[in-house]
Parts: structure tokens; sequence; C-alpha cells
């Protein structure tokens, strides 16, 4: 029974997450005030899908790609929350249709150029979200030269299908988050240019979002375990902890109304950190590349 | 409609309850346990109490049952395990049990307190006299009529249909000039921007006070205030504020569970919910009533970690 079962929550729990999504303004879907908690507790859900169909295959192989996925999925929507949080600390809502309005009016004001630590939060949630997706490079719960097809490899008929469209969905969505929260969302990239309806834009960068995906999957090898775990909790999640002190000081000095004024130019504290963090990040790369931590002896792969 | 739905999940909860608890198979009572801890979340959907639903679901759902799962696959090989309990650990357990039923059954057969609160729009005041003739018909002395102004809509005129970029330059100017007025008085105020249905080219902006007036002790809204305040500023050249409106209310303290329910059910009365944005949500969560349960809710995560490792560690010990 959890094994007829499984396709079905997997995507249905996809399909849920939908309804936080804003496609275009005055939309009520994505119009309510805890959509962005919603999402990170609907996106959870999948993993329970994922454990339940490798389990109950009761095959070795779909029982190791389930414990991959569930120890991949719970890894790495830590960086993914971070980051989504980062978002709500900059516009101070968990409303994702005010989150698209507190970003409207040109390219200039899309969140992921408001300050460069939202700048790099969103690549942190783009790739989060990839490896919350199970997509090459991050597809080792499903690979295919080491355990066949991973979760679902005694599926077959329209309960697998269920699975690839979980999959696909999954793609679509998670752009389409990623587009409403650092990309504008609906709103165009040319102020006080109404060429294009806010849907045909929400669907542009979407669509632009999902090539980057497949293009992604065509361009680059699988990680290995080790690697894929190592990337989400030595350096994401310490790169979201700081990012999210970052954003949280940068809206502090905002509030008590910090800033320069350069002959007649107002430069708030998001402009300072523009300067700012940039040469931080270099110099830090600099003392990496020369005799910070020395490399250590590469640790032989281990197999979970 | 509302019991129909509330029997169903309460009959699914107490069916998979009762399937975790007799179940042999680990994995299963995990599953059992995913769908009677999702049954609950619909319980607080009905309750009204939208954000403790999503926290059931992130924090039960989606991270205890996850860590359960995650503990039994990764580290046991046998999933069916003989789970019997030794006689030594049998009149615990039914000690503890026992205090639990009865505590539960004490405050299900206990009176609240008095002390829901509700507030409902009264424009034309005659609202306040409709809920003072209620509360005498239903008896209920402990409760307070207060009439006040609970929020201030401010209405801005466009030239024609308002950009998106308009509506947040007029949220950002408002913010501004209420911190110009006083430098802390933007953190008093909860800031939300509504669009005008059928009108494009208008929009308002609601301001409520944070926490309640007779809390702290603070003046109320005043309207002519804000007025005075926000009247020489323009967001853009493109947009006009052309009224400033107090919203009349009735807040009504002190009631109990039953007349709570009465009131807030009136086809007449219409509710006033209050706006809501993250910081309020941070000061509920972080310095108001609930640090607490907010506390209790990460031990029981603590417990549920342990708890996976021991059920892990049944399997690898000889």
């Amino acid at each position: 029974m959890l094994f007829r079962f499984a396709p079905y929550l997997v995507f249905g729990a996809s399909v849920a997450v939908a309804s936080v999504v804003p496609p275009f303004r005055s939309s009520l879907i994505g119009n309510y005030d805890l959509g962005l908690f919603l999402y990170l507790a609907i996106s959870s859900l999948v993993v329970l899908g994922i454990i339940m169909a490798g389990w109950a295959s009761n095959s070795k192989y779909s029982l190791f790609g389930a414990m991959r996925a569930a120890a991949q999925i719970v890894s790495y929507e830590i960086p993914l929350g971070l980051a989504v949080l980062v978002v709500v600390l900059a516009t101070g809502t968990l409303n994702p249709q005010r989150v698209v309005y507190d970003q409207a009016g040109g390219v200039h004001h899309w969140l992921i150029f408001r300050q460069p630590f939202l700048f790099i939060s969103a690549f942190l949630y783009y790739i989060s979200a990839i490896a919350e997706v199970n997509r090459t490079p991050f597809d080792l719960p499903e690979a295919e030269s080491e355990i066949v097809a991973g979760f679902h490899t005694e599926y077959s008929g329209i309960r697998f299908a269920y699975f690839f469209m979980a999959e696909y969905t999954n793609m679509v969505i998670v752009s389409a988050i990623a587009t409403t929260l650092f990309l504008g969302g609906w709103s165009g990239p040319i102020p006080g240019w109404d060429l294009l309806p806010g849907v045909v834009w929400f669907a542009l960068k979407t669509v632009l979002l999902v090539f980057v995906m497949m293009w992604l999957r065509w361009t680059l090898p699988r990680v290995r375990v080790d690697q894929l775990m190592a990337l989400c909790w030595k350096y994401f999640l310490p790169i979201g902890l700081v990012n999210v002190l970052g954003t949280g000081i940068l809206e502090l000095l905002a509030q008590e109304g910090v800033g320069l004024t350069i002959g007649g130019w107002r430069i708030g504290p998001n402009g300072i950190a523009w300067v700012v963090v940039p040469v931080l990040v270099a110099l830090l790369g600099v003392y990496a590349f020369s005799g910070g931590p020395q490399p250590r002896p590469a640790a032989a792969p281990r197999r979970p | 409609m509302e019991a129909v739905v509330f029997y169903l999940l309460a009959g699914v909860a107490v069916v998979f309850a009762g399937v975790v608890v007799t179940t042999r198979n680990v994995v299963h009572a995990a599953f059992a346990l995913m769908v009677s801890l999702g049954a609950v979340a619909g319980f607080y959907v009905l309750l009204d109490a939208d954000f403790l639903a999503v926290i059931q679901l992130l924090v039960y759902v989606g991270g205890i049952l996850v860590l359960v799962l995650f503990g039994v696959m990764m580290t046991s090989g046998r999933l069916i395990m003989q789970l019997r309990a030794p006689v030594g650990q049998l009149l615990p357990a039914t000690f503890v049990g026992l205090i639990l039923l009865g505590f539960l059954l004490h405050v299900g057969r206990s009176e609240l307190p008095n002390n829901r609160t509700l507030v409902f729009e009264d424009s034309d005041g005659e609202t306040a006299r409709r809920v003072a003739r209620l509360l005498r018909e239903l008896g209920a002395e402990s409760a307070r009529l207060q009439s006040e102004t609970a929020r201030v809509v401010l209405t801005f005129q466009g030239a024609g249909p308002l950009r998106p970029e308009a509506v947040r330059d007029a949220r950002r100017a408002v913010e501004r000039g209420l911190q110009a007025a006083r430098p802390s008085s933007s953190r008093l105020y909860v800031i939300q921007v509504q669009e005008v249905w059928g009108a494009p080219e208008r929009l308002q902006i609601a301001l409520e006070r944070k926490g309640t007036p007779a809390s702290d002790g603070m003046a109320p809204l005043d309207p002519s205030r804000i007025a005075e305040i926000l009247q020489p500023l323009s967001p853009r050249e493109d947009l006009r504020l052309i009224a400033v409106q107090g919203l009349r209310a009735v807040r009504v303290q002190g009631l109990s569970e039953a007349v709570y329910r009465r009131l807030r059910e009136d086809p007449a009365l219409r509710v006033l919910t209050p706006l809501s944005t993250t910081a309020g949500l941070g000061d509920a969560l972080m310095l108001g009533e609930f640090l607490l349960p907010f506390e209790v809710a990460g031990l029981i995560l603590l417990v549920a970690l342990m708890g996976a490792a021991i059920i892990a560690r049944k399997g690898i010990t000889p």
C-alpha cells in the first residue's frame, strides 16, 4: 500500500507548492501572509514520499536511493531556508505578492541587485534548489551509473510517470519561486515600459531559470556523496548564516538612517555594502589561495 | 460543514494513532504517524490557527518524522522489531499515562478564563449598541466594551492606473514620514498596502498600532495627527494623498469561550482581523507570551533526536 501511495504523495506535495507563487499582478494565488513559510513546510513533505517509495520497493537500489535522497534533501533545506530568510528580512513580509511589489519598477529594484548579501543568497537559493529537486549535478538519489534508477527503480506505468511529473513540476516551481524572490516576479525590467503583461515576464524569467537547470544538467558531471555533503555543510551553511547576519545589520542601519552624502548623492547602507562586501570577499579569496589553510590530503570517497 | 470536516479529521487522527501503537513495523508506524500529525494540522486550520498548522507540518511532519525514519533506516538492519516493554517499565508508563489522561480530562472539563478579545468594525456606532445588547442577553458580565479608532486608512490617488513601483514608493514615503515625525514612531505602527478593487488608480495604506492601546498605556491612533504629519509629503508627483480616514471599531475584552464563539458567528457583525507583518510575528514569538511554548517545541525536537538514536542503536548492539 505504501508502494502504491508514494508517487501520489511526492507529486501532490510538489504541486501544492505552486499555491504560493503569484504569477501576475492582483493575483489571489500567492497573496497570503504565510506564503513563504508554507513553501518551506510543504517542500519538506516530498522527502517522506521518496523514503516511502524507496523502502516499500523492497530493493537494495531503491533503499540506497531513498537514503541518499533523505540525506540530501534534509541537508539542502537548511541553506534554502536561510536564503529565503534573507529575503524575508529585507522585505519584512512572508507574503510572496508583497515581496514582488517590493521589487517592482525596473531591474535595479530587483532583490538580487539590492545589496550584495541578497546577490549571494540568490545563487545560494538556486543551487540549493537544484539539489533539493535532485537534478544533475546533484542527482545522486537516481544515479544511473551506480544504483540503476534510485528510489524509482521498481516503478513502471503511471506511477513512474507520476515520479517524473513530480520532478519536472518541481523544476518549474522552484524556478518560479526563485523568480518571485529574487528576479522581480511579474514586474518588467524597464520602469514605465508596459509592452508585455506581467504574466509573460514571469513566464519568461521562469523558463530562463529552467533552461539554466537543463543546461547545467548536460554540462556538469555528477558530484560524489562526500562532495555533496561538504558543499552543503562546510560552505553553504556558513555563507547562508553570514548572509542573514549581514542583511540584518544592513536593515538595522537603514532603519537608523545611516548613510553618506557625496556631492549631493545620498548613498544608503546598501550602496556602501556594494563597495565594502566585494572588497572583503576578494581579500578572503586572496588569503585562501595564498598560504591560507593548507590543503589536506584528499579523503577516500565514502559510501553510505 | 465544519463539524463534518472535524469528525473526518478526528477519525483519521485516531485511527492512524492506533496503527502507530499497534503495528510491529517501525516504518509503518512512522508513516501512520505522518497521517495522524497531518490530521492534527487540519484541526489547527479549523481553529483559525494557520500559523500553528504550518508549524505543525514543518516541525513534526517535515522534521521529527524524517529524523525518525532516517535514523531507523540508516542504522538498523531489522525493521520488524519486537518492541516488548519489560514489567519494570510498564508500571511507571501506566502511571505517567494516567496522569496525562487526568490532566487532559481536567483541561477539557474546566472553565477557560474569560480572556478572549474581539474587535468589530463600527462605522456608524450601530455595532457598539448591538454588541452591548448581545452581551446583556448572553449574560456576559465580565466583558468590557471599548470604542476606539483601530486603524487609519490613507487613500492615495494617481493620474492613471498605478504602476507597481508607485505602490512601493508610497509605502516607503509613509514609513519615512512617520519616522521623521518621531524617530522611533515607525516601529509603533504596522503598515500594510491594500489595493482598491475596481479602482486601479487608487491605493490604500492601512496603519495599525502594535499591541493593544490598553496594554501599553500609550495614546490611541489619532487620524488628524497622522494627516498632519503626512499631508505635506508627496511620494511621487503623480500620486496625491486624498483622504485619511480613521476606522472606528469596538473592542470587546474579557469574553468567555462560548460568548466569543457566539459573537464571532453573528452575521451582522464584521470582525476586524489585525494587520500582520513578520516583525509582529517575531515580537510575539520572542518577547511575548509564546516564548515558553517555543522553547518547549525545541525540547521536543531534542527528545525526538535522542529517541531516534536509541531506536536505531537497538538493531546494532549485540
